[in-house]
């Protein structure tokens, strides 16, 4: 009785699977095609960042696809691992563009040729522990001559590109970067000399256990270093959302002037940063919005400047046109959502008529 | 007198009491000595609280279940969508997702108790099964699977604020909520029926199946109020972070099952209690925040909170 249950069980679940197929098969990507005709995203795969998913998307796009000509991925290690499978399957003739431009990866790849370019997306460690001081000191940032800034209290940092012609990097700045120069200058020597009293400037990291935030580690304690009447106190929640507010929380405790805060959830973090503006603490945003206005400033990368530069660059790669592959990141994610949607503008790209 | 300084109570005390110690002499500048510190641990911890009683019930019962962490964001992203969504006042939703919850774990429960499948095998499927649910969930609401119900305008609602906020005398809510959930639970497994025969379950199945114990049903039960507690830890972590995330909860069942031991609880079932556990919840939650105000790296913290942990396990393994 026993087994002729479960042998219908399997019989079921075996009847099932080709459903399960066929659901999978209708879900396949709109394709994508710029104004101008020549350029199409003949495949678009979710790599969730991670190199091994991305190299089993392109792995799918190489099965797909007879000709590629060109792959996008929204980071450098996701653009390796597509390279690597087209390497693998000897298919030669594609061209690579990553993001991220990390000294030891990206550019790296680049260097060794697996690379055609990447984006450095700044991690801004330098630029947020700069404006956590400067406004510790008094100095209102951003200032009203700031147009650019001021209205979102936000420095959007430019990018630089890092290419086979160019390897040691072109800058592409942005607004945001003048401003930070500016502010530079004229407040060198509360930066440099470390005049006034002395200040605490405590670091809520969301998770550190990835290439580009230990390189935003790696920046932050260079420059703790290199200001060394500052108290800088770095803590990595890693990757726990109560954790990271538990930190934020104790910092406000412990009496820190000003909190650096690249939050993990947006919304969750609100109610303690609320607390610690409350207390009069500087509050700088790192790289990841906060889902209130309870904050000094907001300083990151610029991802859809990213993107529409990666589109610019397709064009100067692909004069003829060709077929693109593109390898996202966790789409459920705003960096991946905004390299996508930079892209898009950037070669004008629109969903074909059917 | 030497056996009273023996028992698991006096053990869990010490453990906490040294915890404290290290906390006083290694206080972050002073920061150890706020009394702002330990209330917002107190609330800081709740949540894993409320699972780890849950896991605690499995534990004493002989069983174990992963699959409280997936089950809690499962819930929570059920609560979320239905009052955001679907625009449910928060009780009914609240107690929407509860049931969810319960009746997820009588499943689970079902399977163990009926089939006879070991409880990792069983509690690791549910788990894996509970993340994929709470992922599908948001489609149902028309978002794309796997993202997160967030508040129009990032208006927390007020009932939220209340479950996450504090309440009389400035005390935190949920953190009240979980000790009275502790205690009537410690009532539960001392004072009745049901709780005697899950001790005894977790003593010597075949011996209580033998002396007429409904060991199925007993063993159902438990694993449903243990996935019922998980899904309230989730409909306070919506309260807490303001949204409803699938990917909520994640570790969780690890940190509950090392509180669990933590707190002098036996792995083997049938010896421990649920007042351990609020020990061992306490314990490892000053741990982090010792660590943490110390700005130990967190790599290092990972090294030093499993290195405590092996360290209650050898303590329990000398009693036996």
């Amino acid at each position: 009785m026993l087994r002729l249950r479960s042998t219908a069980a399997i019989a079921l679940a075996i009847a099932c699977l080709p459903a399960a197929f066929a659901s999978c098969g209708s879900d396949a990507p709109a394709l994508l095609v710029s104004a101008d005709g020549k350029y199409r995203v003949a495949f678009i795969g979710e790599g969730k960042w991670i190199e091994t998913e991305g190299r089993q998307q392109m792995e799918a796009a190489l099965a797909r696809l007879p000709q590629i000509d060109l792959v996008y991925a929204h980071n450098d290690p996701m653009a390796h691992g597509a390279a690597l499978a087209a390497r693998q399957q000897g298919r030669t003739g594609i061209r690579f563009i990553g993001v991220d431009g990390l000294a030891h990866e990206g550019r790296r790849y680049v260097q060794d040729g697996l690379l055609d370019a990447t984006f450095e997306y700044p991690t801004c460690a330098a630029a947020a522990l700069d404006l956590a001081l400067l406004a510790c000191r008094g100095v209102a940032t951003p200032g009203a001559q700031m147009p650019a800034v001021a209205a979102r209290r936000a420095y959007l940092v430019g990018t630089s590109a890092f290419s086979r012609d160019n390897p040691a990097g072109e800058p592409q700045p942005g607004p945001a970067d003048i401003a930070l120069l500016t502010l530079r200058r004229q407040h060198a020597a509360l930066l440099d000399a470390g005049e006034g009293a002395p200040v605490k400037i405590g670091m809520a990291q969301c998770n550190d256990a990835e290439p580009w935030r230990e390189a935003m580690r790696e920046d932050m304690k260079a420059w703790a270093q290199a200001h060394p009447f500052v108290q800088f106190d770095y803590r990595d929640a890693a990757n726990d959302t109560q954790k990271q507010r538990d930190i934020v929380a104790d910092f406000t405790a412990q009496g820190f002037d000003a909190i650096v805060v690249s939050p993990k959830e947006s919304l969750a973090l609100a109610q303690v940063c609320k607390a610690a503006i409350a207390k009069g603490i500087k509050v700088i945003v790192l790289d990841r919005e906060l889902g209130s206005d309870d904050f000094t400033c907001f300083v990151g990368g610029d991802n859809v400047q990213i993107g529409r530069l990666v589109g610019q660059r397709i064009r100067q790669l692909l004069p003829q046109g060709g077929t693109i592959v593109e390898i996202q990141g966790l789409m459920t994610s705003s960096p991946a959502q905004e390299r996508h949607r930079g892209f898009v503008e950037g070669l004008q790209l629109a969903a074909p008529p059917r | 007198m030497k056996e009273r300084w023996r028992s698991p109570a006096a053990r869990g005390a010490i453990a906490l009491l040294a915890v404290l110690l290290l906390g006083a002499a290694w206080n972050g500048h002073g920061a150890f000595f706020r009394h702002s510190l330990h209330l917002t641990l107190w609330d800081s911890v709740s949540v894993v609280g409320l699972v780890a009683i849950g896991q605690c019930l499995v534990i004493l019962c002989g069983g174990i279940d992963l699959s409280v962490g997936a089950v809690l964001a499962l819930c929570g992203t059920t609560f979320g969508g239905l009052q955001l969504m679907a625009g449910w006042h928060v009780l009914p939703a609240a107690l929407a997702a509860l049931a969810l919850g319960a009746a997820f774990g009588a499943g689970t429960g079902w399977l163990i108790a009926r089939w006879r499948l070991q409880p990792f095998l069983a509690t690791l499927a549910a788990m894996v099964i509970a993340r994929g649910l709470a992922r599908f969930v948001p489609e149902l609401a028309g978002k794309p699977a796997g993202s997160k119900f967030m508040p129009p305008g990032a208006a927390v609602p007020e009932s939220w604020q209340c479950l996450s906020g504090h309440s009389l005398l400035g005390l935190p809510t949920t953190g009240l909520l979980w000790l009275l959930v502790a205690a009537s639970t410690w009532a539960f497994v001392g004072h009745t029926v049901p709780g005697r025969h899950l001790l005894a379950i977790g003593g010597n199945e075949e011996a209580a199946h033998l002396s007429g114990v409904a060991t199925r049903r007993t063993k159902v039960l438990v694993y449903a109020l243990c996935a019922l507690l998980a899904a309230l830890a989730g409909v306070c972590t919506v309260a807490r972070d303001g949204f409803g995330d699938p990917g909520a909860g994640e570790q969780y069942e690890l940190k509950a099952i090392a509180a669990v031991v933590v707190g002098g609880t036996s792995l083997q079932g049938g010896r421990g209690g649920i007042g351990l556990a609020v020990l061992g919840v306490f314990t490892l939650g000053y741990i982090d925040r010792i660590l943490s105000i110390n700005s130990v790296a967190a790599h290092w913290q990972l090294v030093i909170q499993g290195a405590i942990i092996l360290a209650a396990v050898l303590l329990q393994q000398r009693r036996r």
